[in-house]
């Protein structure tokens, strides 16, 4: 059990958006500084660190290189994880575990992604990532595509009309550009209707435009210590009370999976309650933000949290529980929809998030006395995912 | 314009609508078609890989467990139900199946988007995505019956290779 032994004494996490005039390196930088002075301490303090990052190489290859030769960490320990759209909470993850452990004192955990590079829309092409025999086999699938199968089996399941399954979701993707639009680091900042994202080309049935979160470059890092020396940094450190992650066996596609739910979520997320010691979720978390790669993605995942029951997530999105003002906040940043999926950073943006609500630092987002945050990722297809379910608090039980 | 002579796999009715002129003209390289940047590249096909797994590829075999009973596509060396590595072959090409779901995807690069495909539920069981064929935008549904089909999956003309799969052909009515 990781809960209360380790806390956040930094973070930094850039502006996300289409950042021509910025490379890997500038983005890494940038959210590097922020977390150092906002820990208040110097490059020789880190002991150890990890890179999360799924694209960019950086010139360098697969490995911890684009991290140390950016920063110039003076030959410490640095190691490159990737975990899909969990590579992020993979990092603190790392970072985490080598601090309780007694490995180091002082580690960071950083995550990067340039993505706007590919000059097409959507992520870079699976077809490469998936390996040889992916092309051989798979349909060309999409990452909206792989979603919106999702979206077609549960409107099928709870007998939803596209047209009703389709403004459901459209509400939860206009709660969140209503978010985005008081965050100065989102790439998208305007308010969008249900009638706006109604009326959006489609991009893969029945998801359209703005059921899709957009590909953005970004970075975002945190500083971790064990939860004892926390108070030596700062009066506010933020405590880790969870770190889990959940990876497919491959039954869900090949054998036995309703096709309207994430597995993986689930999994990790009962895991995280454990670890925790939440035993009603739907009571006792504040907020949370979770992988809003798809408006679908979103919907699925408050059940698949057990904050909404199976098949109710729409009745709470519509009666606002979600909203920013509803009883649990859910992406009060904006979320992927708003700032848009740099695979690496994603996971330390959203926990960025919390760590600041939980701080009372959260600017015109901010919620009412928070104490116990979560965050969610999901890496891959639905039915053939890496979840990571990971959850903070500003207390010390 | 309408086409309705098809080259069908022998046990199939033809698809009485036949298939937009437009499509087959792409197929056909009779007119230029833009696949965008995400279809660019085209990796080159591991032969060796190719031949090592024939007979899944080519002839659609997965794995039965012999323990539990279950049929699993691709093979798999682990059962996925039970565990058990004792495993035997198990043809797919000839069992009927099931749509469990779809998109219609006009982001994936296509030959004539939307790319139309599915995860397909045999009857008897197993369960993996195919690209689903001879339909058109709007026409699927969930739970269509579907049979499987031998069908080009890609061409490389850089190098001459054409790979072939197999694909799902909804009984479409
Ligand atoms: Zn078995």
């Amino acid at each position: 059990m990781i809960r209360d032994k380790v806390a956040i004494i930094g973070m930094g996490c850039t502006k996300f958006g289409e950042r021509w005039d910025c490379g890997y390196e500038d983005l890494a930088v940038e959210a590097y500084n922020e977390a150092l002075k906002d820990a208040g301490i110097e490059k020789e303090d880190i002991q150890a660190a990890w890179l999360g990052t799924c694209f960019d190489e950086g010139m360098t290859g697969k490995s911890a290189l684009p991290l140390s030769t950016t920063l110039k960490l003076p030959f410490i320990p640095v190691t490159r994880v990737e975990n899909f759209c969990a590579t992020g909470s993979e990092a603190l993850r790392g970072a985490t575990y080598a601090v309780a452990s007694g490995a180091c004192d002082v580690a960071l955990a950083l995550g990067v992604e340039k993505l706007k590079d590919t000059g097409y829309g959507g992520l870079p092409e699976f077809g490469t990532l998936l390996g040889t025999k992916n092309r051989l086999v798979y349909p060309n699938i999409t990452a909206p595509g792989a979603f919106a199968m999702m979206a077609t089996r549960y409107f099928d399941r709870y007998n939803l009309d596209p047209e009703d399954g389709r403004k459901t979701l459209a509400r939860v993707s206009a709660k969140s550009h209503h978010n985005g639009s008081l965050n100065s680091k989102a790439h998208l900042r305007r308010e969008v209707t249900i009638e706006d994202v109604l009326k959006a080309p489609i991009i893969a049935w029945p998801l359209g435009l703005y059921d899709c979160c957009g590909v953005s470059d970004g970075a975002a890092a945190a500083i971790v210590v064990r939860a004892e020396d926390a108070k030596k940094y700062r009066d506010d450190p933020v405590y880790i009370k969870a770190l889990q992650v959940a990876a497919s066996p491959g039954e869900e596609l090949l054998y036995k999976w309703d096709g309207t739910h994430v597995e993986t979520t689930a999994r990790a997320a009962e895991r995280a309650y454990k670890e925790a010691g939440i035993e009603n979720p739907r009571e006792e978390i504040d907020l949370m933000e979770v992988h809003d790669c798809f408006s679908i993605t979103e919907l699925v995942t408050y059940e698949d949290l057990r904050i909404s029951k199976r098949g109710a997530a729409s009745e709470d999105a519509k009666a606002g529980f979600f909203d920013l003002d509803g009883e649990i906040p859910c992406q009060s940043d904006g979320g992927l929809k708003c700032f848009g999926h740099p695979i690496g950073a994603s996971g330390l943006r959203m926990i960025y998030e919390i760590y600041r609500q939980l701080q009372g630092k959260a600017d015109k987002r901010q919620i009412e006395d928070p104490r116990v945050g979560l965050t969610h990722n999901l890496g891959g297809f639905p039915p053939l995912s890496v979840a990571a379910v990971c959850m903070f608090g500003i207390d010390r039980g | 314009m309408l086409l309705t002579a098809r080259t069908r796999y022998p046990s199939e009715k033809v698809n009485k609508k036949g298939m937009p002129y437009e499509k087959y003209a792409a197929y056909r390289n009779l007119i230029p078609i833009e696949l965008g940047q995400r279809g660019e590249g085209i990796a080159p096909t591991a032969v060796s890989l190719l031949w090592r797994d024939r007979k899944e590829i080519m002839a659609l075999v997965g794995s039965k467990c012999k323990k539990c009973g279950t049929p699993q596509y691709p093979a798999q060396r682990v059962c996925v139900a039970c565990g058990s590595q004792d495993m035997e072959p198990y043809s797919f090409a000839d069992k009927t199946g099931k749509v469990f779901s779809y998109t219609e995807d006009h982001l994936a690069a296509s030959m004539s988007p939307p790319a139309i495909y599915g995860i397909i539920e045999f009857d008897g069981g197993g369960r993996f995505w195919f690209d689903v064929a001879d339909c058109e935008a709007g026409e699927l549904r969930v739970e269509m019956p579907v049979k499987m089909a031998f069908r080009r999956k890609y061409a490389d003309a850089e190098r001459g290779i054409y790979g072939y799969f197999w694909k799902a052909i909804p009984e479409v009515t």
